[in-house]
């Protein structure tokens, strides 16, 4: 593939510290080595009490480094990913729309693994919430039946009064401090409509691991504009990493440089 | 910025196979657009199926289905078009295609729609076409769900609100009111309205009208496809109304879209890699 372009600047929305992801500042360093202007927009999640809060630090932060009248080009990868998607609905909200949106393996927990995996209680979901997420299952497309449903409710609720001896009410053991907040932040928030389309990355082995059966993890339900899907090598964690991060940022820059010309997926 | 209907040199179109809901008495605009869609060059097959002696949606898009796959060279790359109630047979007869083990190498949409829980209940649609409780319920219940997130209070309102409205127009009306059945399209929206949709895993490109999303969508610009199309979409937003954008002046720009969309997916430079 021959050297792309110099494309608009990227805008790079993290969520996770160098400490928790040292291996998407790299990818960020090897995407620079490419040419390309990469900015890397880190905004902690110290202070806030909401996802939505957080990603309108986020829109800030985007706001005081883009130039107004320039495209806007952004990127996202996991928690930045989600971060990024709950930011651009406030973008929108202020007659921004980004020329071009990566998310690179970004995934939605499917409501019923994330009752059996106990999370709900392990991030302190209200009850509104929980039963919401459940009543998800029972919609179309999924249209899990009710009987299922209801099975799965009680299997986890034995499951939890079985392991309460041992566990503890909330198992402070099951929290991970570098990542806990953040993700108590994350679930607790459902992800709003998004009328700006996307470009989505994909691992396959996401897609088998975490949503057979759905290309796009889970975010199609949120990608009101369209979205496109790239299959990507590796897993979650090595797709941002050599040898597998080579094509992706030639991917993503090829898609970026189309995106410029004016023959994207999205005309 | 490069104008995407204006490319050289053009490689020859795979054969489109056009899928009809409508007959040509309900419908003959459709029938008029795929012959101005024919008079620019292209091979279009028109694909109908009548929905008379169908139980299901499933079925009758199963008949679709299999009228494809006997017309369809298989060495040929299979490319579908269709609008309207066709869209939403094409929605289910992909599925089927799927299932088979043939996929679409270009889907095209234009103007289709699925109706939000919320416009069926307050137009009573569910009732008019006889759809069962449990299927209600669930797609009420959608309300609820992100990324719409109603509040609950807001649906039961709703809700009680036109279960009043309908017992205040009782004495009226009667209990389904046979004034409001529309003879020549009653089957097909029967059917349609009774079928709970799968998700489809085909990328898809969707040509909607503008004041169809407006006036259907509520902002969405799938009009409420979105939710099924989890291989991917995207939105080309066409000129004109649902009625006309089938018809001069605004389908010639329509069908140049859709022309140049499939060269570049015979040029393998589509929207979907």
């Amino acid at each position: 593939m021959t050297e792309p372009p110099i494309l608009p600047t990227l805008y790079s929305i993290r969520m996770w510290t160098e400490e928790v992801n040292p291996a998407y500042i790299t990818f960020v360093d090897e995407m620079r080595a490419t040419g390309q202007e990469v900015v890397d927009i880190f905004v902690t999640h110290h202070g806030y009490s909401t996802l939505d809060e957080w990603a309108g630090g986020v829109v800030e932060r985007l706001l005081e480094l883009w130039s107004e009248g320039t495209e806007l080009h952004l990127i996202g990868y996991c928690g930045g990913g989600d971060l990024l998607i709950t930011a651009l609905p406030i973008l929108e909200r202020r007659g921004i729309h980004a020329d071009y949106v990566g998310f690179i393996d970004i995934r939605a927990s499917r409501p019923g693994d994330a009752l059996r995996s106990g999370l709900y209680s392990l991030y302190e979901i209200p009850w509104s919430g929980r039963i919401w997420r459940q009543m998800m299952r029972l919609t179309p497309p999924d249209r899990e039946t009710f009987g299922e449903v209801a099975v799965s409710i009680v299997r986890r609720s034995v499951r939890s009064v079985i392991e309460l001896p041992k566990r503890g009410w909330r198992s402070k053991k099951r929290r991970n401090p570098a990542i806990y907040r953040q993700l108590w932040l994350e679930y607790r928030c459902a992800w709003p409509g998004v009328t700006t389309p996307a470009h989505l990355y994909v691992c396959p082995r996401s897609v088998q691991k975490y949503w057979p059966n759905d290309p796009s993890v889970g975010s199609a339900r949120t990608l009101l504009g369209g979205f496109v899907i790239r299959s990507i090598g590796g897993n979650h964690e090595t797709c941002i990493a050599p040898p597998y991060s080579t094509d992706l940022i030639a991917r993503i820059n090829a898609d970026r440089s189309a995106v410029v010309s004016g023959i994207g997926a999205f005309q | 910025m490069i104008d995407p209907t204006v490319s050289s040199p053009q490689p020859t179109l795979p054969v489109l196979f056009s899928v009809r809901g409508w007959p040509a008495e309900v419908n003959p605009a459709y029938i008029t657009f795929v012959d101005e869609m024919r008079s620019t060059g292209v091979e279009v097959i028109d694909v109908y199926v009548g929905p008379k002696g169908f139980k299901s949606l499933g079925e009758w898009a199963g008949a679709v289905a299999d009228e494809i796959e006997t017309r369809h060279q298989t060495s040929e790359s299979l490319h579908l078009m269709s609008y309207c109630l066709g869209g939403v047979v094409t929605q289910v007869a992909l599925g089927t295609l799927t299932d088979r083990g043939i996929e679409a190498d270009f889907v095209a949409l234009i103007d289709a729609r699925h109706e939000s829980p919320d416009y069926r209940l307050q137009r009573g649609l569910d009732s008019l076409y006889s759809v069962p409780w449990g299927f209600r319920i669930r797609h009420q219940l959608l309300r609820l769900t992100p990324p719409d997130s109603e509040a609950v209070r807001t649906v039961l309102k709703s809700v009680v609100w036109r279960s009043v409205r309908s017992l205040l127009e009782l004495p009226k009306r009667g209990w389904r009111s046979r004034r409001r059945v529309v003879p020549w399209i009653f089957t097909e929206m029967h059917l349609s309205h009774h079928w709970e949709f799968r998700a489809l895993l085909t990328p898809v490109y969707l040509y909607s009208a503008a004041s169809s999303i407006q006036k259907y969508g509520d902002g969405d610009p799938t009009v409420h496809m979105g939710r099924y199309l989890r291989g991917g979409f995207t939105v080309r937003v066409v000129e004109g109304t649902h009625e006309n954008c089938i018809e001069p002046p605004y389908s010639t720009d329509l069908i140049a879209r859709i022309n140049a969309d499939r060269r570049a997916v015979v040029a393998g430079v589509g929207a979907f890699q």
